[in-house]
């Protein structure tokens, strides 16, 4: 899908990589983009609207969904990393919360509307839904729940025409790497390269050289074989 | 390979007719692009002429027969002839495909039928009338691989495909004597196109899968495992409008990676 002209929501969007997604939906004509946020965030460009949205919050969301009467794409951007090592439970709860339950519930409300327009899911996960970096491990297990969550909503959403994308992200250069010396992708060039990979109509986005990398693998293995031997799987009467 | 080769494109707001007038230019023939777009049809010439090729842009509907007439005559005042005549146009296929034929509306059926055959028709009998003059040209076409295989959910575009073959043929049989030489080009989807993104994107959804997986699917049927790009179109496109291909008149090419046989 090309973006030019349709409106967007994209979540986590007053820094990083939401921030970056924000000045690439403009630059690519973007007719409207929701800027969804806890904190704030100025954007200088009537296009934007700022929604105040913490994606835990179930009554930001149904009240951002008030504010947007049509939805083309949306971005669950938002996410939270910290370090861990499995010993506290309330850590690996509060990032599922995020990761993985704050973009469901995004996908949920605003479904009528994506299902309306035709429109798009793409869901930001990283390269440890495959595989856990062991700094960060309830971070891994959060992206790798959302990474399933991401395929069974596409099985679930292919019949009534709106496709889910999940981005699969190398390290980028944000607060959420602060500290971390690695080679790391600019924000820009990721919003670049989940946008292309929106606009080639793939299920599974590498937008950086750290994941493109594994892009060939990943799409000829047998993980994606498998995804696409179950999703035929689908009840007649799909409600998500 | 099209050394002064003066070549009429019909459809260059889009992917493959686009692709053609960059190629034939790059082989050094002098282009005249059209389109119905003509801010469209603009960019893609500067960009030819950027690169250091020769080509005009100009605004035609390919349905209209005054149209196209009136440009041709104008490409011959400016260039003295025309060599290749090369119908690339196509039309919006979000309400004619995707659907069931026990469902499809009639309308929506034939137009496909309607435009393909009536465009190609014109371009190229309007085309002949010049080359007969000068005892030689080449008049080409793209189709696509339902013209000659069942698939579902096509609706009135296979049809379509069909017509402007057997055209092909008849075109040829009555051009072909006076030196004018009739071919096309059968392709298969090409995913680099905005029309098989969208296309691809009808089928997967009534199918209740992905882009990527209806587009796996598609792939694995043929030698290759992988589909057309617009650069092999292209380089095929080239060597039929070219004097090296003087052996091939009335017949389609078969692009289709080996999932037809001929």
């Amino acid at each position: 899908m090309n973006i030019q002209n349709k409106t967007v929501l994209i979540t986590g969007a007053n820094r990083g990589i939401g921030r970056a997604l924000v000045n690439e939906a403009l630059r690519r004509g973007a007719k409207r983009i929701y800027a969804g946020t806890r904190g704030a965030v100025s954007v200088a460009d009537a296009r934007v609207t700022t929604l105040a949205l913490d994606v835990t919050n179930a009554s930001q969301i149904e009240q951002a969904a008030t504010a947007v009467n049509t939805l083309d794409v949306l971005i669950n951007n938002a996410g939270i990393a910290l370090y861990d090592d499995l010993t506290n439970f309330d850590v690996i709860q509060q990032h599922l919360a995020v990761n993985l339950f704050g973009s469901l519930k995004m996908s949920r409300v605003f479904l009528p509307l994506l299902r309306r327009s035709n429109g798009a899911i793409v869901n930001t996960l990283s390269l440890m839904a495959l595989a856990p970096l062991p700094l960060t491990p309830a971070y891994a297990i959060s992206k790798a729940a959302a990474f399933n969550m991401t395929q069974s909503l596409r099985a679930l959403l292919a019949g009534q025409g709106v496709t889910v994308h999940g981005v699969f992200l190398g390290p980028t250069d944000t607060d959420m790497t602060r500290g971390f010396e690695i080679p790391k992708a600019s924000p820009e060039a990721v919003a670049q390269g989940i946008f292309d990979g929106l606009e080639n109509n793939q299920d599974d986005i590498f937008p950086d050289p750290a994941s493109q990398s594994i892009a060939e693998g990943w799409r000829t293995g047998v993980a994606k074989a498998f995804e696409r031997q179950y999703a035929g799987f689908v009840p007649e009467s799909a409600a998500v | 390979m099209l050394k002064n080769k003066v070549a009429v494109i019909y459809g260059c707001s889009g992917a493959v007719g686009s692709a053609i007038a960059g190629a034939f230019a790059r082989e050094g023939a002098r282009v005249f692009l059209t389109g119905r777009n003509l801010s469209k049809v603009d960019t893609v010439a500067k960009s030819i002429m950027d690169a250091g090729g020769r080509a005009e842009a100009a605004q035609v509907d390919a349905l209209d027969e005054r149209a196209v007439d009136g440009h041709l005559q104008s490409v011959i005042d400016l260039a003295g002839r025309v060599d290749v005549s090369f119908n690339a146009i196509g039309i919006p296929n979000t309400i004619l495909q995707g659907v069931p034929l026990v469902d499809l509306d009639v309308d929506q059926f034939l137009l496909p039928i309607a435009t393909y055959a009536r465009s190609y028709f014109l371009t190229s009998r309007l085309a002949a009338r010049r080359m007969v003059v000068n005892g030689s040209g080449v008049i080409m076409t793209i189709t696509a691989v339902p013209s000659r295989m069942g698939i579902p959910l096509v609706g009135g575009f296979a049809p379509a495909q069909a017509a402007v073959e057997a055209l092909t043929r008849g075109l040829s049989a009555e051009f072909a004597p006076h030196g004018v030489r009739v071919v096309g080009l059968r392709a298969d989807g090409m995913p680099e196109t905005g029309t098989i993104k969208e296309v691809f994107g009808l089928h997967a959804r009534a199918h209740g899968i992905s882009w990527e997986h209806f587009h796996e699917m598609i792939a694995s049927k043929n030698h290759r495992r992988r589909l057309l790009t617009l650069a092999e179109l292209a380089n095929v496109a080239v060597f039929m409008a070219s004097d090296q291909a003087s052996a091939m008149t009335g017949s389609v090419v078969n692009l289709s990676m080996g999932m037809l046989d001929d």
